[in-house]
């Protein structure tokens, strides 16, 4: 292997050609020169190593993937249905203007953007479904599911559901903590707030939702300056926006955020510009994925927020000129 | 379906490379997007489409997550469905700027490491829990030393995820779980392969820190050079 050869490969790229058996015998001499001169390297290498050791395939893999999957296109299903179910459609969104034609799109990307950011990372989206015990193989087709069938069209119904029509309402002032509905018998006031955070994720993942909205009602109220409190503000604000309070959700994100934010600030972000985007508040939403963009340039909402953006321009524009 | 899986090449749990290039010098190329036929029909509304792109990429969504959180972390059925719905409603947004497989595991990656972040508030009031890698201690083939120098390794790694910040962090679970390039790691975050090559660095040096208080792990990194 000539020294040109040599200088093809980033020192990390080898360690990620070796664990995938790609070296030639020139390369993993290469390599073994690499993992002598840096112990980062070495380190990285043995680290991957272990890490493809216990991450193999193990028995009932399938199952899991095969409930993770059906779980997950319920919650989807249930989620469109919700959203679809809340209002009638518009009648201006009948007029084929151009108006119309961006407010569908608009609405498709706030209906999908909006439900990706409540399901991705931070906080587990309520709506659950008791998942099929059916296994399927890794990688087959579907099974077509009739109960999905007659949903298939809410993305774009409820798309025109919230077309754009700007209507700037002054932001509400942030009184920290939030008072919530009183907690349901059973609740230990003695709790600390570890015990209460975790009781609530549980009352959430067993989908009790309203128990789950006032266990981090409590949370917050009562240890209001603790880590989990702030936790518990983006869980209940995912909540409230599920449910349609998107004044209350709007709520629970700004005080996250106002209280220096943390690790959950894009997905606080995120939030709050989906609340803003149901109370069709345009300027604050466009000032939110804004400031999203700036924060986390590479974020998976990127693309979402840049495509929201555009619509609200394009919307703005239309007003413009009417 | 089976035609669109078949458009491309055999789905794999690894990133796919081409080790040939026209000049016959071997590197790394950027791969076809095998599921990206599947990917856009899911996108397009197909419910049969949407379900088998998930059940496809779920070997990778699970690889990731348990990586991240450990094979037994009670979080991980969870976490790979919280992982499938936003790649399924996050596929609006997907341009192909990298394969669907890359995109579907930094989704993955992502939500595993809010996962981690989450669990790391209970688990620190919880100290007495039971080690979340006891089962994979038992299903390792090695001697008992080896097999806890080998889960402390890992759980080296985790601990760090969740310390490291964001960027570094992603960077450092899609090269050290699943194994990525540079180049890939670039393509699938959508930043320069220079800026990638700085974060790893970085926390690969955090990681070889974090090591080093551990002299039994030391030794195995050492050993396994």
């Amino acid at each position: 292997m000539s020294d040109h050869d040599r200088d093809r490969f980033d020192p990390e790229d080898l360690v990620a050609r070796a664990r995938r058996g790609l070296l030639s015998r020139g390369e993993q001499e290469q390599l073994a020169h690499a993992l002598e001169a840096s112990p980062e390297l070495a380190t990285a290498y043995r680290v991957g190593v272990e890490i493809d050791r216990a991450s193999a395939v193990q028995g009932g893999d399938d199952a899991v993937i095969a409930r993770a999957a059906d779980a997950a296109m319920a919650r989807v299903v249930e989620m469109t249905t919700h959203m679809t179910t809340r209002k009638p459609l518009p009648s201006r969104a009948a007029q084929g203007s151009r108006w119309a034609a961006a407010a569908a799109v608009a609405l498709s990307v706030i209906c999908a953007s909006g439900l990706a950011a409540a399901l991705t990372g931070a906080v587990p989206w309520p709506f659950r479904s008791e998942p099929e015990p059916a296994a399927a193989p890794s990688v087959a087709p579907a099974t077509p599911k009739k109960k999905h069938k007659p949903k298939r069209a809410p993305i774009e119904a409820a798309a025109i559901e919230v077309a754009p029509t700007p209507v700037i309402e002054p932001p509400e002032p942030i009184t920290a903590p939030q008072r919530m509905p009183k907690a349901g018998a059973g609740i230990d006031p003695a709790d600390d707030a570890a015990t209460q955070f975790h009781d609530a994720n549980e009352a959430r993942r067993n989908g009790e939702l309203k128990h789950a909205q006032r266990l981090y009602g409590r949370l917050i109220e009562q240890h209001p300056s603790s880590d989990e409190a702030g936790l518990a503000r983006v869980s209940l604000g995912r909540l409230l926006l599920a449910a349609g309070d998107a004044r209350a959700a709007e709520r629970e994100f700004r005080s996250y955020l106002a209280g220096g934010g943390g690790q959950l600030s894009e997905e606080a972000l995120v939030g709050q510009a989906q609340s803003f985007g149901r109370l069709k508040r345009a300027n604050e939403e466009q000032k939110a994925w804004q400031r999203l963009l700036a924060s986390y340039p590479s974020s998976v909402y990127a693309a979402q927020a840049k495509q929201r953006l555009a619509v609200l321009d394009a919307a703005h524009e239309q007003d413009g000129t009417r | 379906m089976l035609r669109l899986l078949k458009g491309g090449a055999e789905v794999s749990r690894e990133p796919s490379v081409n080790s040939q290039s026209a000049s016959g010098v071997s590197r790394i190329a950027r791969a076809e997007d095998a599921l990206g036929p599947l990917a856009a029909a899911a996108a397009g509304g197909d419910r049969d489409a949407q379900r088998t792109l998930l059940v496809a990429v779920g070997p990778s969504l699970l690889r990731v997550v348990r990586g991240v959180l450990g094979g037994q972390h009670p979080d991980v059925e969870d976490t790979v469905q919280e992982a499938m719905v936003s790649l399924h409603l996050a596929l609006v947004g997907f341009r192909g700027e990298c394969t669907t497989l890359h995109f579907a595991c930094r989704i993955a990656v992502q939500t595993a490491l809010n996962t981690r972040r989450r669990s790391g508030y209970r688990t620190r009031h919880t100290p007495n829990a039971e080690p979340a890698d006891l089962a994979e201690l038992a299903r390792d083939d090695r001697s008992p030393a080896d097999a806890m120098d080998a889960a402390a390794c890992r759980q080296t790694l985790r601990d760090l995820l969740g310390e490291l910040p964001a960027a570094q962090a992603e960077v450092l679970a899609l090269h050290t779980l699943l194994g990525y390039t540079i180049d890939e790691t670039a393509e699938t975050i959508a930043v320069p392969a220079n800026t990638v090559r700085s974060r790893l660095r970085a926390a690969l040096a955090r990681l070889r820190e974090s090591a080093q208080t551990r002299p039994s792990l030391l030794e195995l990194i050492e050993g396994g050079r």
